[in-house]
């Protein structure tokens, strides 16, 4: 456990039993978040990065959802080995969570104003009324308008944008000093997602809190994040500063990451995409996961797992290809990013 | 909302009209006569009382005369019991029926719930499997046959309470909870089927995140979503209660409007099966119309007759 950070994942493993598989979702996450920094996690579906995101506040359903191994410190102290009692006084407070549809997300049935205030009054010892005074505060301050009047109104009568606006109000009622983003804009338009990456960035500035999003869109990255985790078949395969992420990566998945973003300046009338699909979790492959895609795969990668090999104080990648013994291989065209 | 309220409750009296036209028709088509079994009348006596009551005139006269004595208030006067007015019977019986009938659609919907909630959060344990296996028995197994059973052992074996008749809470108990049975297995089954498609809903995650106790997450988020569809279920079930009554009176000797009206049915005795026909048609209309409002209430999406905010 390292002072300097908030929230330390050590080798976090989680499984899923189905009715006669188990699936290895998540298997050996590190990851660190220091305070005020936005970590992006990013990575395809089934990639484990919801599950990892989900795990930090036990929010997966256990059964069938089961953590094996590992450790989460926060503020100094094991996650893990908390009762149940203990993570419903942190969710919502200390760290709270914002999920990828919000059209599911809020339930119909109640008042907007009394899903924002519910969680003040759990949380904070003040009444109904001064809960409220802090609701409509709230929802001025993730810019929704006319507040006073909105409180009394239901879900439906947002829009998508409003509804995950509504559920940043939840998730900050409380001045959580980690916010975790499941995915906060895939399923908003791209006009609204621009708006809420913009709000996301001004409220964390002016909040003073950590953020970890988890996203596969690398434009959120880039606008939002400090440091990137990208996971790969229920591991990490590299991680970094968004800098060295974007103009420096190291490992063939990420430069397949970087190579599938359309640019505005290219040739090529094709989109480049990653062939293959991710691995099946149900029978983890015992070497690097993401070998059976890897144009650059030698007969070690199928058959053990890589190392973790650091670049630099932040980056690290597990690849064996910056192993002494492999060949030499620069970053493809591709996955250059002119900066 | 108020003009959605006045146009149903338009509605509401024409339905009421045309069942009271077709009832009048076709129990008048049923064969028999409610004099004809009295042997001691003479043919002269009979031509008398047929003349009396209007018996002889062509049927839509005497439903033209029926219709502006219901207006009047006036239901007409009982066959079989000499000078009751058939309000007086109505009124005098309605009371151990309407007594009953609540009795067992609150026994129905708690115990329905409760059973309902517990098997949907302990879903596919030993006791869910036992809640399940109850409640198939209890839909399909019809009133009248739990009514016999509870008779025989509660009353007769074991001597615990009385086999019928109506003269206190002791006599409530067999009959409210033969009714019941259908109700609670019904409302167990639905809430189960519920609870657990409301238990994977994304706001319940989104309740758990906020960082709720586990009673409140299932009480004020779960359960109020889980109760939308059971209120449709209840119409149909507070009529199956209703035609169930008939037969559960006539078992338990139960001085109720549901006996009455099988003996009136049996004896031709006509101003008393309009009467009732009437009262239940009333009754089911505003049932009906009650669970819409109920919709509205429970569940915000829903505006009643394209109302704005």
């Amino acid at each position: 456990m390292n002072k300097d950070y908030l929230l330390e994942v050590n080798n976090l493993q989680v499984t899923f039993k189905t009715n006669n598989t188990e699936v290895h979702a998540v298997r050996g996450v590190n990851f660190q978040l220091k305070e005020k920094e936005t970590l992006a996690i990013v990575g395809e579906s089934g990639s484990g990065k919801s599950v990892t995101a989900q795990s930090i506040i036990k929010l997966i359903s256990e059964p069938p959802g089961k953590i094996n191994n590992g450790s989460i410190f926060y503020k100094g102290e094991d996650l893990l080995t908390k009762p149940e009692r203990y993570f419903s006084s942190i969710r919502g407070k200390e760290i709270s969570m914002i999920f990828q549809d919000p059209m599911s997300s809020l339930n119909p049935t109640l008042k907007i104003g009394r899903q924002i205030a519910e969680t003040i009054i759990r949380h904070e010892k003040v009444n109904k009324e001064t809960a409220y005074k802090r609701t409509i505060e709230l929802l001025k301050l993730v810019g929704i308008p006319n507040p006073e009047k909105r409180i009394d109104q239901y879900p439906y009568e947002f829009s998508g944008g409003m509804r995950q606006r509504v559920m940043i109000a939840i998730a900050l009622s409380c001045n959580p000093k980690i916010l975790i983003a499941d995915e906060p804009t895939t399923a908003l338009d791209v006009t609204i997602q621009a708006q809420i990456i913009e709000l996301l960035n001004d409220l964390q500035q002016k909040l003073n809190m950590s953020t970890i999003i988890i996203t596969h869109d690398l434009g959120v990255v880039a606008n939002m994040a400090h440091r990137v985790v990208v996971m790969y078949g229920g591991k990490v395969a590299e991680t970094g500063t968004v800098d060295e992420i974007f103009y420096q990566p190291k490992h063939p998945y990420t430069w397949g990451l970087l190579s599938s973003i359309p640019k505005l300046d290219s040739k090529e009338k094709k989109l480049i995409a990653i062939d293959g699909s991710p691995p099946n979790l149900a029978n983890p492959p015992k070497g690097c996961p993401f070998a059976p895609r890897c144009p650059y795969a030698m007969k070690v990668c199928i058959e053990q797992s890589p190392g973790i090999v650091s670049s630099s104080d932040t980056q690290k990648t597990a690849c064996w290809l910056l192993d002494e013994q492999a060949p030499i291989t620069d970053t493809p065209e591709t996955a250059r990013i002119e900066g | 909302m108020k003009r959605y309220i006045f146009q149903r409750i338009g509605y509401m009296i024409i339905t009421f009209f045309i069942i009271m036209t077709i009832s009048f028709v076709t129990m008048k088509l049923l064969p028999g006569s409610p004099f004809k079994n009295q042997d001691k009348l003479t043919d002269q006596q009979l031509e008398i009382i047929m003349e009396h009551y209007r018996l002889n005139d062509p049927i839509p006269i005497q439903f033209f005369h029926y219709v502006v004595d219901f207006f009047k208030g006036d239901l007409g006067m009982s066959f079989q019991f000499k000078n009751q007015a058939v309000t007086d019977i109505i009124l005098d019986r309605i009371q151990p029926s309407a007594i009953l009938g609540l009795e067992a659609l609150l026994i129905g919907v708690i115990f329905g719930l409760i059973l309902g909630i517990f098997s949907g959060l302990k879903h596919n344990t030993f006791w869910d499997y036992g809640t399940t296996t109850l409640s198939v028995i209890g839909i399909s197994v019809p009133s009248f046959v739990f009514a016999g059973f509870m008779q025989y052992f509660l009353a007769v074996k074991l001597g615990w309470l009385p086999v019928a008749y109506w003269e206190g809470w002791k006599y409530h108990i067999m009959p409210a909870l033969s009714l019941s049975f259908v109700v609670i297995s019904t409302i167990a089954r639905y809430i189960r089927m519920e609870m657990l498609e409301v238990l994977g809903q994304d706001y319940m995650k989104t309740a758990k995140a906020k960082g709720l106790p586990n009673k409140t997450i299932i009480i004020k988020h779960g359960l109020k979503n889980t109760l939308i569809p059971v209120i449709t279920i209840l119409g149909p079930l507070a009529i199956s209660i209703l035609t169930g009554s008939l037969v559960i009176e006539k078992i338990f000797a139960i001085p109720g409007i549901g006996e009455q009206f099988v003996v009136s049915i049996t004896t031709n005795d006509y101003p008393m099966i309009m009467g009732l026909t009437l009262l239940y048609a009333a009754f089911f209309i505003i049932i009906v119309f009650v669970i819409d409002l109920l919709y509205g209430i429970v569940d915000p999406r829903i505006k009643l007759g394209g109302e704005n905010n």
